[in-house]
C-alpha cells in the first residue's frame, strides 16, 4: 500500500481510533517512519481530534483523581498529591522519614529528575510564551505595515509634503490626506524630538483661518493618524506647550505647505 | 516549532521515570479530554470514572510502549481511553447497569453552551459548515467509540464509501492547528 492510498482510503483516520488489523497497522506505521508528507497528513488529523477531544472534554468528579493519586504502582516511592503541594521541605522531611538507607537514596535520585525535568519544563513553557509574544508582535507590525501600504498606495490619499521653515530647514514632514473621509495621517519622521513640555501641533489654514488638526510628538516608522479635516489651503506645524493651544504660535512654526 | 511536542517530550520522559508529580500533570491537562472519550461511550458516571482511572494506571504501567514515531501522545492516550471505554461497555457489570449509548439515542455532542469551556477561534463555525451528516459520523466514530463496520450497519452506508466519506469530513474540518491546546 502506498501513502497515496493510504490517505484516500481513510486508512489515517481508522490509525488514530486503532481499529486497523495488527498486519495493517504496522504496514502504515513502517510508512509513517519514512515519509514525511504522511507523517505530516496524519500529524494534522490526530490534531483536529486532540482539538475536538480538548474543545468537547468531560470533567470527571474530582473523587476520580484521588482514586487513580492513591494507587499503589503510584503513591509508592512517592508522595501523594496533597503532600506536594506543601513544597520541596517537607517533601523532604517526607524523604528523611524513610527508614532504609536505600530508599532514601531513590528518593533523592527521583527528586533531582523531578527538579531538572521540572526546570526543563518551565524553561520550555517560558521560550513558549516568548515565542507566541515575538509571534504576535511581528503579526501586529504586519498589519501595521500592511494599512500604511494600503494609504501609499490608495488614489484617495494626496500626499503634501510640508517643507522646513527658517526655524529649521532640514525638518520635513508628510501629510496623507483622503479628503473624501477628512483623514488626515502624518509621517512625523524627520522633526526633532521636543522637550518634555512641549508637543507639536498640527495646523490646517483654510482662508488664513488656522484649524487645529491634533497634537503629536516625533515619531518614527508609523502614520500618525491626526484629527479630521474637510478641507484646507495649507498644513503648518508649530511648537506649542504640551496639550497643545487653541492659536498657533506662528513664530514656531517648523514646516508648511500648500495643498494643491 | 511546535512547543506541544517539546513539552511533551518533557512529560514522557518524567513519566518513564515513574515521576508521579508528572502523573498529576498529565491528568490535570488530559483527563477532561480523555473522559469526554469515556464518558459518551461508558454511559454510567461510575463505571465511566472507574474506566478513566484505568486508563491513567495503564499509561503510567505502559508509558514505555509509547513510541513518538507512530503518533502524538494525545493519539496514544486517546486510543487507550477508547478501547477501555469498549472493553467496559462488554462487561457483565455494565450489561446489567442497563445503561446504554445505543445508536439510536445519540444526540449531537457539538451543541454544547458550556461558556467555560476555552474557546478555539472559528471552531465552533467550522463544525456547523461541516453538516449534519458529518457531526455525525465524527461523533459516532471518534467520541462514541463506533467502529467503521457498526456505523456501516446502523446508518446504512457501504464500509468503503464511509471510510472516504469519515476522510472527508475531518479534511473539511477546517480549524487553525498551529494554536497550542493540551497545555
Amino acid at each position: 500500500m502506498d501513502s497515496k492510498e493510504i490517505i484516500s482510503e481513510g486508512y489515517l483516520e481508522a490509525l488514530i481510533t486503532g481499529e486497523l488489523d495488527e498486519k495493517t497497522t504496522q504496514e502504515i506505521e513502517a510508512q509513517l517512519k519514512v515519509d514525511n508528507d504522511l507523517r505530516s497528513a496524519y500529524y494534522a488529523i490526530e490534531k483536529k481530534i486532540e482539538l475536538l477531544a480538548f474543545r468537547y472534554g468531560i470533567k470527571p468528579s474530582p473523587g476520580a483523581k484521588q482514586q487513580l493519586m492513591e494507587n499503589p504502582s503510584i503513591m509508592n516511592l512517592h508522595m501523594t498529591v496533597g503532600e506536594r503541594e506543601i513544597g520541596g521541605f517537607s517533601w523532604l522531611s517526607v524523604a528523611a522519614s524513610v527508614v532504609t538507607v536505600g530508599s532514601m537514596i531513590i528518593s533523592i535520585y527521583f527528586w533531582n529528575q523531578w527538579q531538572t525535568s521540572d526546570k526543563q519544563l518551565s524553561l520550555l513553557k517560558a521560550e513558549k510564551e516568548v515565542i507566541a509574544n515575538n509571534y504576535q508582535q511581528a503579526n501586529q507590525q504586519l498589519e501595521e505595515v500592511k494599512s500604511d501600504i494600503a494609504v501609499l498606495v490608495s488614489p484617495a490619499f494626496s500626499r503634501l509634503i510640508l517643507q522646513g521653515t527658517d526655524n529649521s530647514p532640514d525638518a520635513q514632514a508628510v501629510i496623507y490626506w483622503n479628503k473624501e473621509e477628512q483623514a488626515v495621517l502624518l509621517n512625523s519622521a524627520s522633526l526633532t524630538a521636543l522637550n518634555e513640555n512641549q508637543q507639536y501641533q498640527l495646523w490646517a489654514l483654510l482662508d488664513g483661518q488656522p484649524i487645529d488638526a491634533g497634537i503629536f510628538d516625533a515619531q518614527s516608522g508609523q502614520f500618525q493618524m491626526m484629527k479630521d479635516i474637510a478641507a484646507a489651503d495649507a498644513f503648518a506645524i508649530t511648537i506649542e506647550p504640551k496639550g497643545g493651544s487653541e492659536n498657533p504660535t506662528l513664530e514656531t512654526m517648523q514646516v508648511y505647505g500648500e495643498s494643491s | 516549532m511546535d512547543s506541544t511536542i517539546e513539552i511533551n517530550a518533557v512529560l514522557v520522559k518524567r513519566l518513564k521515570n515513574q515521576d508521579a508529580t508528572a502523573m498529576d500533570y498529565l491528568y490535570d491537562n488530559y483527563s477532561e479530554a480523555l473522559f469526554g472519550i469515556i464518558n459518551r461511550i461508558v454511559a454510567n458516571q461510575e463505571m465511566a470514572e472507574d474506566t478513566l482511572c484505568e486508563v491513567f494506571l495503564k499509561i503510567w504501567n505502559q508509558i514505555d510502549q509509547y513510541d513518538k514515531t507512530k503518533g502524538t501522545l494525545f493519539t496514544w492516550m486517546y486510543r487507550i481511553a477508547r478501547n477501555k471505554a469498549i472493553d467496559k461497555t462488554r462487561s457483565k457489570d455494565y450489561k446489567s447497569s442497563n445503561k446504554s449509548n445505543d445508536i439510536n439515542n445519540y444526540v449531537d455532542m457539538f451543541v454544547d453552551n458550556s461558556v467555560d469551556k476555552t474557546d478555539y477561534i472559528g471552531l465552533k463555525e467550522a463544525i456547523t459548515a461541516l453538516g449534519e451528516e458529518c457531526k455525525k459520523l465524527i461523533q459516532l466514530n471518534f467520541f462514541m467509540g463506533y467502529s467503521h463496520a457498526e456505523i456501516s450497519k446502523r446508518e446504512n452506508l457501504p464500509l468503503g464509501s464511509l471510510k472516504t466519506k469519515i476522510r472527508k469530513c475531518l479534511s473539511n474540518l477546517k480549524i487553525g492547528l498551529n494554536k497550542d491546546f493540551g497545555q
